[in-house]
């Protein structure tokens, strides 16, 4: 009897400490997962950061590319149309140029203006001459002839795609043919020329040289010529330093001589040169270096110019 | 038997309590999961994104390198213009 009533009790001990036992395991096991949740988290959250500091890095590398891509763009755009900032450079240019010539003529200035001009081109030696030119970084202009030999066809692009000024010394420099003749004789050439180089260059010509000058057309011709030219918008201009290349036995040292000795005292000079002349070819480096010991900058002319007569 | 109830009420007020915290750093390590999560795919999205641009750039430096081949003559003249220009420019000063 007394076994049965004390099992019940011991049943119920048993039942109790089972449950107990469940109940603090359970609790141990919650407390075991929140501590593993929290370290779960930590971990994340240094991964986070991680993250982020990748995803601000890749956000910067995005936004340089961006940036990248946009002066790209702008850059390719700029190239497509740099035949519109060329067009805008070169107004801006000769603006400058117009402006500062005022300043050298009224006698101020820091610099003096020298404009190298070349008649009677294309000949043997104009590449020469540009590369010279070119070397030096320096712009000239060319009074050419009509000459339609195609062996001459790259030398006259090759003269306005360096930026020289593309000037007319007519068609055919024919002084001793009837140049001279008649007015018509005359100004036909100068047409003629006109066309010829706007089809070989595709520059339109407003500046002219006469062939041997302006006093080569005799005064009543003279007068009635630039009345004419005037209409065609045309504007000429003479030279005041003569290199003398085109005289008798022209040397290196003789032109030399002549261009430095004609710059003294003039702060705007116009240097009379022929691109067949070896004499000049070889003279014009150190013609170069020369006039800018001296403080000359080099022009190429242009229609606005105080030099040229209108 | 009364202290055992009493131990075992005691525990059960724990093992509540242990929930309420469980399941708060449950939600816890859940949102900061998520935010892994998002914050993972915000990269993998700018990856791809990045790769996109990668390959824009390198067509647009193509067609930069042929256009700039294209108009190397041009692109010569323009910049003797302004190196002629900004001589004038200092000069006028």
């Amino acid at each position: 009897m007394g076994k049965t009533k004390s099992d019940p009790k011991r049943f119920n001990k048993i039942a109790y400490t089972i449950l107990l036992i469940f109940l603090v395991l359970l609790l141990v096991g919650i407390v075991i997962t929140i501590i593993k949740l929290r370290i779960l988290r930590k971990e994340k959250q240094s991964e986070i950061h991680t993250v982020n500091n990748v995803l601000s890095k890749q956000q910067k590398a995005y936004d340089t590319e961006l940036e990248e891509i946009e002066h790209l763009s702008n850059s390719i755009d700029n190239i497509k149309n740099i035949e519109n900032s060329i067009e805008n450079i070169k107004k801006e240019f000769f603006e400058n140029a117009q402006k500062y010539e005022k300043i050298v003529s009224e006698g101020k200035g820091s610099k003096k203006i020298a404009y190298i001009t070349i008649d009677d081109g294309p000949y043997t030696y104009t590449s020469a001459f540009l590369d010279i030119l070119d070397k030096h970084d320096i712009l000239a202009t060319f009074f050419l002839l009509g000459k339609p030999d195609n062996k001459y066809t790259p030398v006259y692009r090759r003269i306005a795609d360096s930026g020289h000024t593309v000037a007319n010394h007519t068609y055919s420099h024919a002084i001793y043919e009837g140049l001279y003749v008649t007015v018509d004789s005359f100004v036909n050439d100068v047409l003629k020329q006109e066309n010829f180089l706007f089809n070989k260059t595709g520059v339109k010509t407003n500046i002219l040289r006469f062939p041997g000058g302006s006093t080569s057309a005799l005064p009543p011709y003279r007068a009635n010529i630039l009345k004419r030219l005037r209409t065609h918008n045309y504007g000429y201009v003479d030279w005041n330093v003569s290199s003398g290349d085109a005289g008798e036995k022209p040397t290196r040292e003789k032109v030399y001589n002549n261009i430095i000795n004609g710059s003294k005292n003039r702060n705007i000079i116009v240097i009379l040169m022929h691109d067949y002349s070896w004499a000049s070819l070889s003279a014009l480096p150190s013609v170069i270096e020369e006039l800018k010991e001296r403080d000359y900058i080099f022009l190429p002319l242009f229609y606005e110019s105080c030099m040229i007569i209108k | 038997m009364k202290k055992a109830t009493i131990l075992i009420l005691l525990i059960c007020f724990y093992l509540i309590g242990s929930f309420v915290f469980l399941f708060v750093e449950y939600s816890k390590y859940s949102d900061t999961n998520n935010k892994y999560i998002t914050l993972q795919k915000e990269v993998d999205k700018i990856h791809d994104k990045l790769r996109i641009i990668s390959d824009e750039k390198a067509k647009l430096k193509l067609e930069e390198e042929t256009v700039n081949n294209e108009k190397k003559i041009q692109i010569e003249q323009y910049q003797k213009w302004e190196r002629q220009n900004q001589i004038l420019k200092d000069l006028i000063k």
